[in-house]
């Protein structure tokens, strides 16, 4: 019995509390979920501790505290996008994208229409392409390591950890 | 026709100019699932498809052929092929086209995003990648034993409102050895022709010869190649295995050195099957991809011959 109680005890001290706050532009309640929907919410709780990874604005959109915690998931909060579209190396472009984190790796890989992997990069955290938010990266005859680029339609891919994070296409013009 | 003059057509051949180029032939794809299976090796081809491969290897094709190959490669890019031949008794004539298409490329717009304080790019509806090759050949035989083919090709391409034409010529020669056949073919013969695009750039288009021997050996077909592309020698060979007891069904292998867009070489294996029902031949291809999201390609190709 003892046993039981002190792993109940531990259950209760470690297991996360659900509950959802959502409050408006003026910082004013418009919704709430309560911890325990089966008792009344009036009565009073002690709150031990919380912890709030963010909170979601009318909107819509997610507005993150804390960067640092790792339920945020990595993803592109923006489409990985070409421009000018179709793109000719003489004049450049770019290629813009925005990520949800300060911490991603990014591989960055490009494949021919023969499905030939023709350039790999890596964007690194906090280094040019790794930023959290909005990405532009200079695409001119430098990035593609001075090598011809014929016209065609080329396909990207970024990657994190060998996982599938976000893949487009653009294509170039003499 | 004696060595000498056999030397003489070889070197005739292989004195036409090689210049870089910045044009990409989808036709180094392959051209049909047979031909990608026996690592895109030219001359062994006797359907309507050698119109795209050595047209002087028409001379051992029936007197009706059509033929259809296509292929999506990593989902994308679709690419058809469907030509015809026919044998009549001033030699053979072929047509053909060849289409590569991609579609939903975005088209896109720079706009400054007041709140984040910087430009940003938005997509704006969307536009299509296409890209064909028209094929005329005309096959007839030369010097009594040796076959000559020779092809017009027209090349027209569209990405979104920008448009790009151009043409060449094809010229191949099959020769009869004694143990084996010789396939020498060489691709845009005429030297400084280019695409020309409607913003006023133009990229060259490609010489590439290419030098095959099909060698015969029991129930085996070994097909060794060297081509010359854009200042690099590539490597190719395929094996063709139709067993005495299976007289309709063909094993075929590959290997081969291809440029990608870039001009950098890679190396595959190919492999595939052939089965003939009556007049219709069916091949299917296989090939490793580099494409993270799809780790294979695989080709389809029939033949109808009369």
């Amino acid at each position: 019995m003892r046993e039981w109680v002190i792993f109940l005890f531990f259950i209760c001290l470690y297991c996360p509390a659900m509950a959802h706050l959502s409050i408006n532009n003026t910082n004013n309640f418009t919704e709430y979920q309560h911890f325990n929907p089966q008792v009344d919410i009036d009565k009073n709780l002690l709150l031990i501790s919380s912890k709030w990874s963010g909170i979601t604005l009318t909107g819509g959109n997610i507005q993150y505290l804390n960067t640092d915690d790792d339920t945020i998931l990595s993803f592109f909060t923006d489409p990985p996008l070409v421009y000018p579209s179709p793109l000719n190396l003489r004049d450049g472009g770019i290629l813009g994208y925005g990520l949800s984190r300060n911490d991603i790796s990014l591989d960055f890989r490009i494949y021919d229409m023969f499905g030939y992997e023709i350039l790999q990069k890596e964007f690194k955290p906090n280094q040019i392409g790794g930023y959290q938010g909005y990405n532009s990266i200079t695409l001119d005859k430098a990035f593609f390591n001075h090598k011809p680029l014929p016209a065609g339609v080329y396909f990207f891919v970024f990657l994190e950890n060998d996982e599938l994070l976000a893949k487009g296409k653009f294509a170039v013009i003499p | 026709m004696n060595l000498i003059q056999s030397i003489i057509v070889i070197v005739l051949l292989f004195i036409t100019p090689i210049r870089a180029t910045y044009y990409m032939l989808m036709t180094d794809l392959g051209v049909s699932a047979q031909s990608i299976a026996l690592g895109n090796t030219h001359g062994y081809i006797t359907s309507s498809e050698a119109i795209f491969s050595n047209p002087a290897s028409m001379l051992n094709s029936n007197d009706y052929s059509f033929s259809i190959f296509s292929s999506k490669l990593m989902n994308e890019i679709e690419y058809l092929q469907l030509s015809l031949s026919s044998e009549t008794e001033f030699g053979s004539f072929g047509a053909g086209i060849y289409h590569q298409k991609a579609t939903d490329i975005p088209a896109t717009i720079l706009h400054y995003n007041t709140l984040r304080g910087l430009s940003q790019v938005y997509q704006l509806g969307s536009y299509d990648y296409k890209n064909a090759l028209y094929k005329l050949a005309y096959q007839a035989p030369i010097f009594e034993q040796y076959s000559l083919g020779i092809s017009y090709n027209f090349y027209s391409i569209s990405i979104d409102t920008y448009t790009g034409a151009g043409s060449n010529f094809d010229i191949g020669v099959l020769i009869p050895f004694k143990y084996f056949n010789l396939s020498i073919y060489n691709q845009n013969i005429i030297p400084n022709r280019r695409i020309h695009y409607s913003n006023n750039q133009s990229e060259l288009l490609p010489f590439i010869t290419s030098t095959t021997a099909i060698i015969p050996f029991y129930d085996f077909t070994i097909i060794p190649q060297l081509t010359y592309q854009k200042s690099q020698l590539l490597k190719s060979t395929g094996l063709s295995y139709r067993p005495s007891f299976l007289p309709f069904f063909d094993i075929l292998l590959g290997y081969k050195e291809q440029l990608d867009y870039t001009s950098d070489k890679h190396k595959k294996f190919t492999f595939g099957f052939g089965l003939t029902f009556f007049s219709l031949d069916v091949y299917y291809a296989y090939e490793r991809s580099d494409y993270f999201l799809k780790d294979h390609n695989t080709y389809i190709s029939l033949n109808y011959q009369l």
